[in-house]
């Protein structure tokens, strides 16, 4: 059974990879950050983050201002509610959901090929008729699906990290988000080294939940510093 | 029968030996004093109108310094978003030796020169060996920041003497007395007051370390409040009582508090860019360039040849190595003795590195990279203890030497031969300048 501890490493490693290859990107063949980055958030994945942030958001300011309507005269209520804290918390929460979805993602992703081998594939073969060898089955196709979710999260935030920290001309903000996806996605890691058998995959994850308590803090952390600069 | 000579015990005594590396520093930093002379009058260097060019001043001195020289001619109420013993003690130099360099920058050097006394019998006390000790106090002295900073007349270099010092009373056990240092650091510069909160985390630290009950928790921080807060309250407040006494600023002591806090509170940012953020303290200097705080060029060639950098040193990037040592072993040794180093070191950087940070990236408060010589003091002390501890020797070796290699590198007055060997090297005359 691979550590967790070499799991980190290799997660630091590719998320490097990922923001080193923005940056080659952007300073090598001089493109401009911003177009780039225009380019990556038409994508499917960045819209839906988008998306999702915004809804969060607007859903928590919806229920807020359904609870104690936004004040007509700022002076008059500041006593009673600070609206501004109400859009920074809500931000802080977007940010923070589409944030818990990534790092979960590439954690909990690589289980899907176990489940697929477990769940889908006796079924499909009892629907077709056809027999087969779990074993090989494994070896020859779902095992090499394992690694792919936190290589790919990790990669394409690094990459996206370096786009975001180009155009802003400072990397700090994003330091706790980055720290909290990393520890998260190096479960997932964890999971990809020991890519072996089912069984081994499984029993990866036996750390999950005392890493997530971590993580969560540091996505918290880093979801509030991240919305002070838009609010 | 064993004979022991009275002359070489003394010699030999711990005391004696770490007295010697704050002699060195007082030398080698009261040779630096006279590096920014004025060349005007103090009076004509008491109103900003026309700017300070010319008055000798270094970074934060051009606020205080006037400040000063306007209390010394009757006007008592200025300057008082800072609380006043730093002030007070700038004054009592200038009253000795003169409205000059010598006598604004003086007192504040011995302070520091105490400062590293101070860690060294820090270190004394955790790890009972000498050798950990001199190293502590080395890491200290050629902390480059610490040791620019500790020569300017401004408010950090008595705040961070009584800083050390409550510090050393705390783990010491004399609780009662570290209030009085306490009370002090809070009057010469109001940051201190972040050593409360980190005080308490330290003593609540270790029933939730060790598994102990709530009701302990409890117990720890009003007895942390009894001896040590409420004292130090009563030193700050009846300091700064006596300090609108005497000029009248304030009806009360609380009105200066909160005309304090409410001025700090206003100090905010816009763009983050130009603010040197608190990760940015313990990285090398890549992403943000070091602080100028006074540097002289040279036209043609072009190099500095007085130049007092404020930049992060080998002592501030070990954080990266000494929070995880510290954590595994506060994980493994339960339940950890009180005092700890590692408890000790944990909780006083989350409270007033975390506090630094909160401030910079939540509330958008202004910071500066010097602010960070609150926690390096300590882990100037933490690092030769922990790697020694554990059995890291090759490690704290290297990072000494880089610390003292770095050291030189930043040291604000180079000799020419010195600076041709630099960019003959093609480093220039520091690397990133």
């Amino acid at each position: 059974m691979r550590s967790y501890t070499l799991a980190l490493i290799l997660s630091v490693g590719v998320f490097l990879a990922g923001l080193s290859s923005g940056y080659i990107y952007v300073y090598a063949f001089k493109v401009n950050p911003k177009v780039l980055l225009g380019m990556v958030m038409e994508t499917a994945p960045a819209q839906a983050t988008v998306t999702r942030a915004e809804a969060v958001s607007q859903a928590v300011q919806t229920i807020v201002e359904a609870v104690a309507p936004q004040p007509t005269q700022p002076k008059k209520y500041k006593h009673i509610l600070f609206w501004d804290t109400v859009k920074y918390v809500s931000t802080s929460l977007g940010i923070l959901s589409t944030n818990i979805v990534t790092a979960f993602g590439a954690a909990v992703t690589p289980l899907l090929p176990v489940l697929w081998q477990r769940k889908i594939t006796p079924w499909f073969m009892r629907l077709t008729g056809k027999r087969y060898d779990p074993d090989v089955s494994w070896r020859s196709y779902y095992r090499f699906a394992v690694p792919l979710p936190p290589v790919l999260i990790l990669g394409f935030n690094g990459f996206v990290v370096s786009l975001v920290a180009s155009i802003a001309g400072f990397i700090d903000f994003m330091a706790p988000e980055i720290a909290g996806i990393t520890c998260l996605a190096a479960v997932g890691m964890k999971a990809a080294l020991n890519w072996k058998t089912p069984e081994s995959v499984e029993s990866s994850y036996s750390s999950l939940w005392k890493v997530s308590f971590y993580s969560v803090l540091f996505l918290m952390v880093g979801a509030f510093m991240e919305a002070r600069l838009i609010v | 029968m064993l004979k022991t000579n009275p002359f070489n015990m003394f010699w030999r005594s711990p005391i004696i030996v770490m007295m010697a590396t704050p002699l060195i520093f007082l030398a080698v930093r009261l040779s630096l004093v006279p590096v920014a002379w004025p060349s005007k009058l103090p009076t004509e260097c008491i109103n900003p109108e026309g700017g300070f060019e010319g008055c000798g001043f270094i970074f934060d001195e051009a606020h205080y310094i006037p400040a000063i020289r306007r209390m010394m001619i009757g006007d008592r109420a200025v300057n008082l978003e800072h609380p006043p013993l730093s002030k007070a003690i700038i004054w009592f130099g200038i009253a000795l030796l003169g409205d000059n360099p010598w006598g604004w920058r003086i007192l504040n050097v011995l302070f520091s020169a105490l400062t590293v006394f101070i860690a060294g019998l820090l270190a004394y006390r955790f790890t009972k060996s000498l050798r950990t000790s001199v190293i502590a106090q080395a890491f200290l002295t050629t902390d480059i920041t610490f040791f620019n900073i500790s020569g300017f007349a401004i408010l950090d270099p008595p705040a961070l003497f009584f800083i050390t010092l409550t510090l050393y009373l705390y783990v010491s056990g004399r609780w009662l007395l570290s209030s009085i240092p306490l009370g002090l650091a809070m009057l010469s510069k109001s940051s201190s007051i972040l050593v409360i909160p980190a005080i308490l985390g330290i003593e609540m630290a270790y029933p939730v370390i060790n598994g102990g009950r709530i009701s302990d928790l409890i117990d720890k921080a009003r007895k942390v409040i009894r001896v040590i807060v409420i004292p130090a309250l009563v030193i700050f407040l009846f300091g700064l009582g006596v300090y609108n006494a005497w000029s009248g600023a304030f009806p009360t002591p609380l009105h200066h508090l909160d005309f304090i806090l409410r001025y700090h509170s206003g100090l905010v940012f816009q763009d983050p860019r130009p603010v040197e953020m608190p990760l940015s303290w313990i990285m090398p200097p890549i992403a943000r360039q070091p602080s100028p705080y006074y540097v002289v060029t040279a036209h043609p060639p072009g190099w500095h040849p007085v130049a007092f950098w404020g930049v992060s040193t080998p002592l501030w990037w070990s954080i990266w190595l000494l929070i995880p040592l510290a954590y595994i072993f506060i994980r493994d040794n339960r339940p950890i003795p009180n005092p700890s180093l590692e408890a000790v070191f944990m909780a006083w950087t989350v409270v007033t590195y975390g506090s630094f940070m909160a401030l910079a990236y939540i509330y958008h408060r202004w910071v500066y990279s010097f602010y960070f010589l609150q926690v390096s003091t300590l882990m100037a002390v933490v690092l030769p203890a922990l790697l020694e501890k554990n059995g890291l020797r090759l490690i704290l070796k290297i990072i000494l030497a880089l610390q003292v290699l770095w050291f030189i590198m930043w040291f604000p007055v180079k000799p020419e031969w010195f600076l041709d060997f630099m960019l003959n090297l093609g480093l220039g005359e520091v690397p990133w300048i």
